[in-house]
């Protein structure tokens, strides 16, 4: 049995000082790049200021691929944010103890990637100052949205999503919060000391915590599992040949935990180096993410298996047409990328040695990003291009203003898990404590 | 709150109030037998970390009732999700694709979405309440280091028998007894 | 005791014979499929079960490991069972007497038989060798042997565990979509091999609760598997209810908002139209609605007979569902067919299960002693041997089973 407690602190105070330590004032290095992150988010929000002040037009979306890069990304963010939510609260219930290191790192990673994923809906809306349209209120005309939609169900899910997740991260870090407002002074202490709430650890507070949070955690299990089924039927209810498909719902959940997983390789290898967590995080943890990818990644690889095989099974010209062409078409690089990315990429990790070395880590982590991105660019724009009348065929590739919109998201991502790095704790405080307890008794 | 703070038996004896620091729970559970026996009352303990273990040693429920609020907050989000799609497909029936106005298999995501809400809002908010949050002020038994590593044991006792506990406390393991602000009983 | 699965295999064969010879043999040839379908999820989803949980470290479920393991006993029968079906395949398939124009070699007895016994073979032999492992690492533990080379079988059923893992996933879809798909060959579901193979791992863990109630206060457990065992047999199985209703969910919602004919007429006939649509209402009731309510509740998990009950129930639900998935496309029927042959076929597999069951749990012991995952947590049993495993290890044949 791995004893991955090897190197961990000894004593509360150890661990606390670890983990709050990481909270010290930080150097010019990330002030410098917080401010370029800074920086790119602005210059995304300029040219979304602008796409809305132009016009659509500027986006190169048009017949037959109306939903381009914008649609690719928000499915992407949403897959994100997924994992965040599998590790906190799934790995939770599941009582896997490699998940209290990452935990609240992951969660952050998924409150962050989905309010980035809620922003690219109204981006794609060409007018964005109507989005409340979709918000059921009474209103004049008698109109109400459409329930059986599946814009509606995404509408419903992810701000569900949104609030729940997090919700569940910040309740996480009351007992931390509480910690830091105890060992600071000043504006700092009257900050944390707001949003702790005025936790003090009492054991009729703990044991109503502790309730809840068992409950939150069973109900985001199954919100995962819903917000990216919702997400995937949105291709998936259409009958677009390609997208018409009863597996989208789980082949996008596993899609979704396997491109999360890498963010969170991609993230957390050179967060517990710049802070110091090494102790805490070590690569025992780092190791059954990696072996998790190699599930999910075939689960994957067999949903690509099956499409195929039952576009050839099923007779349907159109569909065996849409699988062939996804392959050997205009769009064939994309799709090649997908594969060998999404499926051979974490096939390394069935040696030893590749999924313990934190450098192959990483570079398996950026990856499966890649190959993920554009799994849902494959699907989203292969299928949208390549529908049932020749005639209506075209092809799609985003514009300057896409791409630089797509860019400030990233930014915003990495401007957030930056923030969130150095003003609140990284690793659960009071979960690392609790593991020195259980570990300590006989 | 404190469900306990501020409000005293008034019997015309005197009681004080005692807060024992222990550097392990371990320890303050040892000790809560002790004091116990000597006829003392736990107030509160404090804890840094998951002290569920202990709580049916001072007469505490394990589980919380914070789950019936679950219970209730689903069926609400339940009730409420679905009832109000399918009044909106009874105001205006939009017809799509064919389907019947309301149409009963794409309800079943509404509702699961709106379970999930309310459920889990409810269970915050219930949570919230039963552990007196936002607390505005300070106890007078916190010590800022309970949130670190230190672990309170905030006890009342006759002022007759303050040595005895004190001295029951030590033997215990604790690192320091404090004897906090006492109150007098009103006639 | 021992002469009553017997009786039950050669009653299932009889009431199966009768139905072959009679006026409708396809009938017959259908009820013999579901129960071979119903119970391969079963007996392969077992052994997966071990295998998922060696793979993920659970510890908590090392006391019923052997009871899941014992369902490779049933495997070689089903493999010949398998290929006894392909006698019947011209009354089931259509396929066989009117190919299907571009799948003609696809869908083609031989080949297609070729392969399933191929699938399963492989499936029987990774399981057998994962179960053999298992065995003899607790029966040379138990006999003081050398922990070296109990560690190494314990390596082995950690390399053999993906493997089978991934045999199961592929080689179930492929059954699937072969013996149970192709009965409407004009019909495609992306999703039902995961289905098929999902809702096998889901009456696998029904089954293994029912069997932990019948078994947890024989003496061969030594009451390892107490409440807190059946608290997290029940969450896992409400957890794969959920997972179930969710695979069927995902089928069911993009096939009726599709509205594509090709697609919907396999589902209209089993949800709409008489007779099926009441046995579609049971399934989901007792595949779904009823196990979800009753696994909420935290006593029912920890009670055995509750939820061994509740097991059954789940049981009954899949087995209907499986029957759903068959018979409407074996033949025009206005009566739902199932009367007194189907039945008697139903316990003739029954009494199989049992009985190789049986037969198994005669030659193992019934605690993985010699999984260090077990000894992490409960520590090397001291004491005779025989109390802790059924029989004394080494004497296989003719061993009394005690308790």
């Amino acid at each position: 049995m791995k004893d991955w407690q090897a190197s961990t602190p000894k004593s509360y105070s150890e661990v606390q000082e670890v983990i709050l330590g990481a909270l010290s004032p930080p150097g010019r290095s990330y002030w410098g790049a917080v401010i370029l992150c800074l920086f790119g988010l602005l210059y995304g929000a300029s040219c979304w200021a602008y796409q809305i002040l132009t016009g659509m037009g500027v986006a190169g979306i048009n017949h037959p691929v109306n939903w381009g890069i914008y649609l690719v990304n928000f499915v992407f963010w949403v897959g994100i944010a997924h994992s965040g939510t599998l590790i906190s609260a799934i790995l939770y219930l599941l009582r896997a103890r490699w998940r209290t290191s990452i935990a609240r790192a992951a969660e952050a990673m998924t409150v962050f990637a989905v309010m980035i994923a809620g922003l690219f809906p109204f981006i794609h809306l060409g007018r964005v100052w109507i989005f409340y349209w979709i918000i059921p209120y009474p209103n004049q005309r008698d109109l109400w949205p459409n329930f059986q939609s599946p814009l509606v169900f995404d509408f419903l899910a992810i701000s569900t999503y949104l609030t729940v997740s997090s919700m569940f991260w910040y309740m996480g870090m009351l007992p931390d919060l509480a910690a830091l407002r105890d060992q600071s002074t000043g504006l700092k202490r009257r900050i944390y000391g707001i949003f702790s709430l005025g936790w003090q650890g009492t054991h009729i507070q703990w044991r109503h915590y502790g309730t809840a949070y068992l409950l939150f955690a069973a109900f985001a299990t199954p919100l995962v599992i819903s917000v990216h089924s919702v997400v995937s039927w949105d291709f998936a209810l259409s009958i677009v040949p390609g997208w018409h498909s009863t597996i989208f719902a789980p082949y996008f959940v596993a899609g979704a935990i396997h491109s999360g997983l890498a963010m969170v390789l991609t993230l957390l290898i050179p967060m517990r180096g710049l802070l110091g967590l090494q102790p805490l995080i070590n690569v025992g943890t780092l190791e059954s993410i990696a072996k998790t990818m190699v599930l999910t990644g075939l689960i994957v690889g067999y949903s690509y298996g099956v499409e195929y095989f039952m576009a050839w099974y099923s007779g349907n010209m159109f569909e065996w047409d849409t699988f062939i062409w996804r392959a050997f078409g205009h769009y064939a690089p994309q799709f090649w990328v997908m594969v060998v990315c999404n499926v051979a990429g974490p096939l390394l990790f069935l040696i030893k040695a590749i999924r313990t070395n934190l450098i192959w880590l990483f570079a398996v982590g950026i990856i499966v990003n890649i190959g993920m991105w554009y799994e849902r660019f494959v699907i989203i724009v292969g299928s949208m291009s390549h529908e049932y009348v020749p005639h209506a065929w075209g092809v799609y590739s985003p514009s300057w203003v896409e791409l630089s919109i797509m860019l400030g998201s990233f930014s915003m991502f990495l401007f957030l898990f930056l923030l969130f790095c150095k003003f609140v704790p990284p690793v659960s405080v009071f979960e690392m404590k609790e593991h020195l307890w259980t570990h300590g008794k006989a | 709150m404190d469900p306990w703070e501020g409000l005293v038996e008034g019997k015309g004896k005197m009681k004080e109030r005692l807060l024992g620091i222990f550097t392990s729970l371990g320890q303050l559970e040892e000790a809560i037998p002790l004091i116990q026996q000597k006829g003392a009352k736990v107030r509160t303990v404090y804890s840094p970390i998951d002290c569920r273990e202990i709580l049916e040693k001072i007469g505490v429920r394990k589980t919380s009732p914070v789950r019936f609020a679950t219970l209730l907050g689903g069926l609400a989000g339940l009730s409420l999700g679905v009832g109000f799609a399918i009044y909106t497909f009874l105001e205006w029936r939009f017809v799509t694709s064919g389907k019947p106005t309301p149409p009963a298999v794409p309800l079943v995501v509404v509702g699961f979405e709106m379970t999930i809400l309310f459920g889990f809002l409810s269970t915050l908010l219930c949570m919230l309440f039963l552990c007196g949050l936002p607390r505005l002020r300070g106890s007078q038994g916190y010590d800022p280091r309970f949130s670190k590593d230190r672990f309170g044991l905030l006890l009342e006792c006759d002022r007759a028998q303050r040595e005895e506990i004190e001295i029951s406390l030590e033997q215990a393991g604790a690192e320091e007894v404090r004897v906090l602000r006492t109150r007098e009983t009103s006639q | 005791m021992k002469l009553l699965p017997l009786a039950g295999i050669v009653l299932g064969a009889a009431s199966f014979l009768l139905g072959i010879r009679g006026e409708d043999p396809s009938r017959a040839w259908g009820s013999y499929l579901v129960n071979l379908v119903f119970w391969m999820g079963i007996c392969m989803g077992s052994v997966t079960w071990v295998a998922i949980m060696n793979m993920t470290n659970a510890s908590w479920g090392r006391p019923v490991k052997r009871l899941a393991e014992a369902q490779v006993a049933t495997m070689p029968f089903l493999w010949i069972l398998v290929a006894l079906l392909y006698a019947g395949h011209r009354s089931l398939y259509i396929w066989s007497t009117h190919p299907v124009h571009g799948k003609e070699r696809w869908l083609e007895a031989d080949f297609l038989f070729g392969r399933d016994l191929l699938v399963i073979g492989a499936m029987t032999l990774v399981s057998y060798f994962l179960v053999h492992q298992s065995v003899r690492a607790d029966e040379e533990k138990l006999l003081g042997g050398d922990e070296t080379s109990v560690r190494l079988r314990w390596r082995r059923q950690i390399l053999l565990s993906p493997v089978l893992g991934i045999l199961y996933g592929v080689g179930m879809s492929v059954l699937a979509w072969d013996l149970i798909m192709s009965l409407d060959p004009h019909w495609v579901s992306t999703l039902f091999g995961g289905y098929y193979f999902m809702g096998g791992l889901y009456s696998a863990l029904a089954w293994l609760a029912v069997l932990s109630f019948l078994f947890h206060r024989r003496e061969g457990i030594q009451g390892k598997i107490d409440g807190s065992v059946f608290h997290d047999l029940g969450k896992l199985l409400f957890a794969f209810c959920l997972v179930t209703g969710d695979f069927f969910y995902s089928q069911f919602l993009v096939i009726w908002y599709g509205n594509i004919p090709e697609e919907t007429k396999y589902v209209i006939l089993r949800v709409k139209t008489e007779p099926w649509n009441s046995v579609a209402w049971v399934v989901l009731a007792g595949a779904f609605g009823i196990p979800f309510v009753a696994l909420l509740s935290r006593k029912l998990k920890m009670s055995p007979p509750l939820l061994g009950a509740t097991a059954l129930v789940v049981l009954g639900g899949m087995w209907l569902e499986r029957f759903l998935l068959v018979f409407p496309s074996v033949g025009a029927r206005g009566q739902i067919p199932l009367g007194w042959a189907e039945v008697g076929v139903a316990v003739g597999f029954l009494s199989l299960e049992i009985m190789c069951f049986g037969w198994f749990m005669e030659r193992v012991p019934w605690l993985p002693v010699g999984d260090p995952l077990f000894e992490k947590r409960w520590g090397s049993l001291s004491g005779d041997p025989l109390e802790v495993s059924g029989h004394l290890p080494g004497s296989n044949k003719g061993g009394k089973v005690r308790g």
